[in-house]
């Protein structure tokens, strides 16, 4: 059972210690960077790209599909479609980084030992979750409002609209990051340190991603070890395709989740 | 009042070895209880299956009428740990105050409790500074401090001044002896007189199992014998000096110095026993430094965990 007061105590110290220590500083820093030079330098220079003959006709031809490529660059906020595309692309490197370090460290230094003894492993293991989740939903709410900006500011699409598709993206790409927030509270759960726990987590990740690959033609549901195989889906057009790929999002969070709290609540501490 | 610890068959395994092996043990901690035993008896396992920081390969346990991990004993069992770092980049008062507020302090009365705790330790200064920039004997206090916040039921240290320098070794066996007084306490420790001087029980582990419970004044007193230890060593043997007087049994060398000895005796007045070898010995010239009823604790364990070998 959880206390609730505790998992509330546990939850914001968590997040506020974790703005000003290194861990998420690595995240931080490097993502709002990465952002700002995109945003700054990049983005007017690919949606002008993007918006020609012949930038529709390089994404039909990644995308293999010409009315994906027209909604996304011409019927709906370019600025908007590239924040997406390059968001999805990176949520998981930047959230590996982002979310390396929620027990390795302190289980293995003995901190967690002062909480065990006011607290329960699942109140410790929930709080450090929802913890780096709070994160990565503001840095994520942040750049979307941003995205939004540049595309009022650049674009001749009405203000609905664009906040509407800025609202839209903003939740997939946030509910795309669950999943790996939760493989790596998996990583983090067994790992002796915060560095083995990143490089463990795109180690893991890495081979995954080849493995889906290297099977791809032989089994075609390879693609689906990890949630990167869903991206596609992701930038559909069709709701109903974008509405299962959320709902996998969640089943592969929830997996990842629990995969690592049976690994917690055995780990000594 | 309720039965604090019961712990029943329990072993706990590491890699095939055995830190506790069926261990039993019932312990009601209504005074300042001792923990003892060699290296590798089990101490440090216990108190981590007492705590929920692992768990046992078979048996059960009971702390506060609970299991371990039980949301109930959250905040009334606390422990003082041997070596353990705390949240590194966090102030002390930040640390403390999210402890207390565990404890369901409200905001305030987090604020005054760690106050209170850490003036009862002497480590008000401190509160600002993170952990990483303290002392390890500063660190030692801080940590002592979190313990006491919210008046938790019982406390297990864990060899609680070890790696201290002896002055502020000296200065936490005080402030544990008066604690001993307001707070049940169990004390985990290599340290004997420190057991001998904080305890009124004690418990002696070895090879994973506990070889007796008893108060301290018993376990002393079940050997009918005088520590004696003379101002400089001795040229003869005790027992040819001491061989006319009646009631003495053996007459041992402790630690083979000539100067500590240990005399055992027969039942009947310890008292009269007592005046006749100080007058025998004061005729001798010999100069005592100290003859006392018993043996010290430290050969009293040992002895213990010999025969238990």
């Amino acid at each position: 059972m959880l206390n609730l007061y505790r998992l509330k105590e546990l939850t914001l110290f968590n997040f506020y210690s974790s703005l000003s220590s290194l861990k998420s500083l690595a995240f931080i820093i490097p993502y709002f960077l990465f952002w700002y030079l995109v945003f700054d330098n990049v983005i007017l220079l690919a949606v002008e790209w993007l918006q020609s003959t012949q930038g529709l006709m390089f994404v039909s031809w990644i995308t293999q599909d010409q009315e994906l490529a027209l909604e996304l660059f011409v019927d709906r906020s370019a600025s908007l479609s590239i924040y997406l595309l390059v968001s999805i692309t990176l949520t998981p490197l930047f959230i590996l980084i982002a979310a390396n370090n929620q027990y390795s460290s302190d289980m293995s230094r003995g901190a967690f030992r002062f909480l065990l003894m006011r607290a329960t492993r699942a109140e410790i293991y929930f709080s450090r979750f929802i913890a780096v989740t709070l994160l990565v939903l503001i840095c994520i709410s942040i750049t979307s409002v941003w995205a939004s900006v540049q595309a009022l500011l650049n674009e001749e699409d009405t203000f609905e609209a664009i906040t509407v598709f800025g609202l839209q993206t903003f939740i997939l790409v946030f509910i795309y990051s669950l999943p790996f927030i939760a493989f790596m509270s998996m990583v983090s759960s067994f790992a002796r340190s915060a560095f083995g726990s990143l490089f463990l987590g795109m180690m893991s990740y890495a081979i995954l991603v080849i493995i889906s690959f290297w099977f791809k033609s032989d089994i075609s549901h390879a693609i689906y070890l990890i949630p990167s195989g869903l991206k596609s889906y992701l930038i559909d057009i069709n709701t109903e395709n974008i509405l299962t790929s959320i709902s996998a999002l969640l089943a592969y969070t929830l997996f990842y989740f629990v995969c690592g709290w049976h690994i917690f609540k055995r780990r000594d501490i | 009042m309720a039965r604090h610890i019961k712990c029943e068959s329990l072993t706990k395994r590491f890699q095939g070895i055995k830190a506790l092996d069926g261990f039993n043990l019932e312990l009601e901690v209504t005074q300042p209880t001792g923990i003892v035993g060699p290296n590798g008896a089990g101490k440090s396992t216990l108190f981590a299956i007492l705590c929920g920081f692992i768990s046992p390969t078979s048996g059960k346990v009971r702390v506060l009428e609970h299991t371990p991990d039980a949301s109930y004993i959250k905040g009334r069992l606390s422990l003082l740990p041997q070596d353990t770092s705390m949240f590194k980049g966090v102030d002390v008062m930040t640390q403390l105050k999210h402890y207390a507020r565990l404890q369901n302090f409200n905001h305030n009365e987090a604020k005054k409790e760690v106050d209170h705790v850490l003036s009862l330790v002497q480590a008000t200064g401190f509160s600002n500074q993170y952990p990483e920039t303290l002392s390890f004997g500063q660190r030692k206090r801080i940590m002592l401090a979190q313990s006491l916040i919210g008046k938790p039921e019982l406390i297990l240290m864990d060899e609680p001044t070890s790696g201290l320098d002896p002055v502020a070794a000296t200065e936490v066996r005080k402030l544990l002896r008066d604690l001993g007084n307001e707070y049940s306490v169990i004390i985990s420790s290599h340290n004997l007189s420190e057991i001998e001087d904080i305890c009124s029980d004690i418990a002696i582990l070895n090879k994973g199992k506990l070889v007796t419970h008893s108060s301290l004044s018993e376990l002393k007193r079940s050997g009918q014998c005088f520590s004696l230890i003379l101002e400089t060593p001795c040229d003869i043997h005790l027992s040819e000096l001491l061989k006319e007087i009646s009631g003495i049994s053996k007459i041992e060398n402790d630690n083979e110095d000539m100067k500590s000895w240990i005399i055992h005796y027969e039942s009947g007045s310890a008292e009269q026993l007592q005046i006749k070898i100080l007058s025998k010995l004061g005729e001798t010239g010999i100069a005592i430094s100290e003859l006392k009823k018993g043996k010290a604790l430290a050969d009293e364990v040992s002895e213990i965990i010999k025969s238990n070998n």
